[in-house]
């Protein structure tokens, strides 16, 4: 359904640019831009001398420049993992036992649940989220273009400490069962208020590229808006942040696939 | 001849033919991004001239290895950029759809006017969008840019350029409800 969208907006946007082009003229545009430029070069000899000339400064900049980069990434190097996702470590973390459950056996379970709902809706259903005790599901009012767009299942956990010498206990924990470039826009109410936007988009090398917004208000007011790029099947730490003299930590976990579905089943017999 | 042997003919015997060439070649698929981002024909061909006058200025440090299509695609932006940013703080916002644009003939009056309000909707919904994301949309619906390639011309790591086409195509989705 997403690939046909986008299909049918590339169409209307090229069509668009078609008309507005018939408009345009090339031939005044050409011969305005030949002017400006016989104006930068007024005689071929010299121009190409000004070019030689130019490529001798420029390569002294080029020098210069990739002296200075080089300098700075020696300098930077020590920093580099200051912002880039960081994978869950295997060691004894006593924040891997609280992680127990985002593990990647359980979201495999988890999209077997896809089968059912498959079933049950006929190809519909679009997101499921999962959140304390409440669950939210959107189910369209006609069959997804299932074979294009990708099953995931992703876990979501917010963990927080007061003071640096406690150890993170999990805050928010929350399940999405999704397809691959479908928008799930998620409001929960159980006591607290949460409201989830979250986007998934495969990329190569089993890479993941995400966009979440997690806003919730009560007992504590907390914002979470981030995006990047995970790798599927490694709990990673997507964000870090202080607030009230708390920190918190929020991890992702993602896993694509699904095994085959009964309406698969079927066209396969 | 390829871009590169024409910028290579140019750089090395002046030859001003090769350089006719390469502009000749490339200014129609410059404009066609630089439209879609300035949304003025006046103003898309000012900055297109600007485009070739920095390539031509720039040609002496051009990589002969790397493609020249990439560098001139960054050019463009960066170009297309400033220009975005000296026009905003000007306050000249002129904005120009289509619809402005005389139609090639009348025989279809009905689809004429579909088509003008559509071209004025798409004009204003692409003029909604940050720079950033209007660029992400352009170069890679208009020019059929590759996520990797654009990342290398904005500077950026191919999750933000996914993410940014994600974001311009939701908004233009939304603002062209009626027609997508």
């Amino acid at each position: 359904m997403a690939r046909e969208d986008n299909d049918r907006l590339n169409r209307i946007l090229r069509e668009w640019l078609d008309r507005a082009d018939d408009g345009a003229d090339r031939e005044a545009l050409r011969q305005s831009i030949t002017q400006a430029v016989d104006r930068m070069t007024p005689m071929a000899d010299s121009g190409n001398e000004t070019g030689r000339r130019r490529r001798r400064t420029s390569r002294t900049i080029c020098a210069a420049v990739a002296a200075a980069a080089v300098l700075l990434v020696a300098v930077l190097w020590p920093f580099r993992n200051a912002r880039q996702p960081e994978p869950l470590p295997r060691g004894n973390d006593p924040t891997q036992e609280l992680l127990a459950k985002l593990d990647v056996d359980e979201l495999q379970r988890r999209l077997a649940l896809l089968d059912q709902l498959d079933d049950l809706f006929e190809d519909r259903w679009e997101w499921m989220v999962e959140c304390g005790d409440r669950v939210d599901m959107h189910v369209s009012s006609k069959p997804m273009d299932g074979v294009s767009s990708e099953p995931v299942a992703v876990r979501l956990a917010v963990l927080v400490r007061d003071n640096p010498a406690e150890a993170f206990r999990v805050e928010e924990k929350t399940f999405v069962l999704t397809r691959a470039e479908q928008p799930v826009e998620a409001v929960l109410e159980d006591g607290v208020s949460r409201k989830l936007y979250f986007w998934v988009f495969p990329i190569d090398d089993g890479l993941f590229t995400y966009d979440v917004d997690l806003q919730t208000t009560e007992p504590r007011k907390m914002s979470i808006r981030t995006s990047g790029a995970v790798a599927s099947g490694r709990p990673t730490k997507i964000l870090s942040f202080e607030q009230d003299g708390r920190q918190y930590r929020v991890y992702l976990l993602l896993v694509p696939g699904r095994p085959p579905s009964a309406s698969d089943r079927t066209r396969q017999a | 001849m390829t871009d590169e042997q024409l910028v290579a003919s140019y750089l090395h015997t002046g030859n001003r033919d090769a350089l006719g060439q390469l502009i000749d070649r490339n200014v129609g698929r410059v404009r066609r991004v630089v439209y879609p981002m300035v949304l003025n024909h006046a103003d898309a061909d000012d900055v297109v001239q600007e485009v070739f006058v920095r390539v031509v200025r720039g040609l002496g440090s051009f990589r002969q290895e790397a493609q020249f299509a990439t560098w001139l695609r960054r050019v463009t932006m960066n170009t297309v950029y400033r220009f975005l940013k000296q026009r905003q703080r000007t306050r000249t916002r002129l904005v120009e759809t289509a619809s402005a644009v005389e139609p090639p003939c009348d025989c279809r009056p009905e689809q004429s006017a579909l088509d003008g309000e559509l071209d004025e909707v798409i004009g204003h919904a692409l003029e909604q969008l940050s720079p950033e994301l209007r660029g992400a949309l352009v170069m890679t619906v208009f020019d059929e840019v590759t996520p990797a390639e654009l990342a290398t011309i904005e500077g950026c790591s191919r999750a933000t350029i996914y993410w940014r086409v994600h974001r311009a195509r939701r908004a233009m989705k939304k603002l062209l409800k009626d027609w997508v």
